[in-house]
């Protein structure tokens, strides 16, 4: 009896979550092992239950946090990248005729996606994406995430929003011709 | 009706569920790293080298700390017995209040200059004395005091 729409977008909003807690993950190790920062693992660190990562000092701290984020925010980036350009090339109400044909042919029809689904999709990336632009904008006000990264992640969901409010212009365009 | 409330309280629980996974990824974000035995509420790290000093005691209860020591001359002063540190990203000023005993708590290691209130800039550091001075007889001495913070 939930609506149709929020069991859509749990669902789709599962692959995201995960993804970004692994891109988080994955930056900091990676920064502690090429970077060869000295660290302690201290189980019950995030809500008595998983384990955090502790560094000795500020400088290491600042230095895994800014990677790590950084590579939180490409992976989100990548996410909707990947979602707008379905919406550009593969959307079903306005793909191109060559394409679709070229996809029937070689049984790729399945990537070719309705508006229902990539909405859907786009709603819960972009929300990840400006949640995760808030999040460097007050990392940066509490001095632990470089300004640089934060102007370029502001700039770079500015871009998708637009990309992607072109996108449902034209889906409403399309609507009222039919 | 019970229909209705039952519709209700499933969305209402799948809003939830759907704020949460989106919330997740950034309080995992914001809590996974840390640095290491400093927190963020606290406004002054106070490092003990009480164990040092041979016949010195020393007790914490809450904000208050409580140093016992044994006097062997008619004067006599301790140096560097603890070591406050400014943890905290922006200045510090701490004051010393000393809540009973005769003996005196002070900042720096200036005998002739106790100073009982510190600027301190973020990240810095400053040892914490004591001096008991010829008036105070009494051979087992203890002196408890607080330290006070103000933001600058």
């Amino acid at each position: 009896m939930i609506t149709k729409s929020i069991t859509k977008l749990i669902d789709e909003a599962i692959t995201p979550a995960v993804t970004l807690i692994v891109a988080k993950m994955l930056g900091i190790f990676l920064t502690i092992y090429l970077l060869n920062l000295p660290f302690t693992i201290v189980k019950g660190g995030i809500l008595y239950l998983l384990p955090s990562v502790h560094f000795q000092n500020l400088s290491d701290y600042i230095i895994a946090e800014n990677y790590s984020n950084l590579a939180m925010f490409v992976v989100a980036s990548l996410g909707t990248i990947i979602v707008l350009i379905k919406a550009h090339c593969l959307h079903e109400s306005h793909i191109s005729p060559t394409l679709h044909a070229k996809l029937v042919s070689l049984n790729l029809e399945r990537l070719v996606t309705p508006s229902y689904h990539l909405y859907h999709q786009a709603a819960i990336w972009l929300t990840f994406l400006w949640i995760t632009v808030t999040f460097l904008i007050i990392s940066t006000l509490l001095k632990v995430t470089y300004p640089q990264i934060t102007i370029i992640a502001a700039v770079v969901a500015a871009n998708f929003s637009w990309v992607f409010a072109v996108d449902i212009e034209k889906e409403v365009q399309i609507s009222r011709e039919t | 009706m019970r229909r209705h409330l039952l519709s209700f309280t499933l969305n209402f629980l799948g809003i939830a569920l759907l704020i949460t996974l989106i919330v997740a990824p950034i309080y995992f974000a914001r809590n996974f790293a840390k640095v290491a035995g400093a927190k963020s509420e606290s406004k002054y790290l106070l490092i003990s080298q009480v164990d040092k000093f041979p016949n010195m005691t020393f007790i914490q209860e809450g904000d208050n700390y409580r140093i016992s020591f044994s006097k062997v001359g008619p004067q006599q002063a301790y140096q560097q017995v603890f070591i406050v540190n400014n943890p905290t990203d922006s200045p510090q000023t701490y004051s010393l209040e000393v809540t009973s005993g005769a003996s005196k708590v002070f900042f720096g290691e200036n005998l002739d200059n106790q100073l009982t209130k510190i600027s301190l800039p973020q990240s810095a550091s400053v040892p914490l004395g004591l001096f008991s001075d010829v008036g105070d007889l009494e051979q087992n001495q203890q002196v408890q005091f607080k330290i006070i913070v103000k933001s600058e």
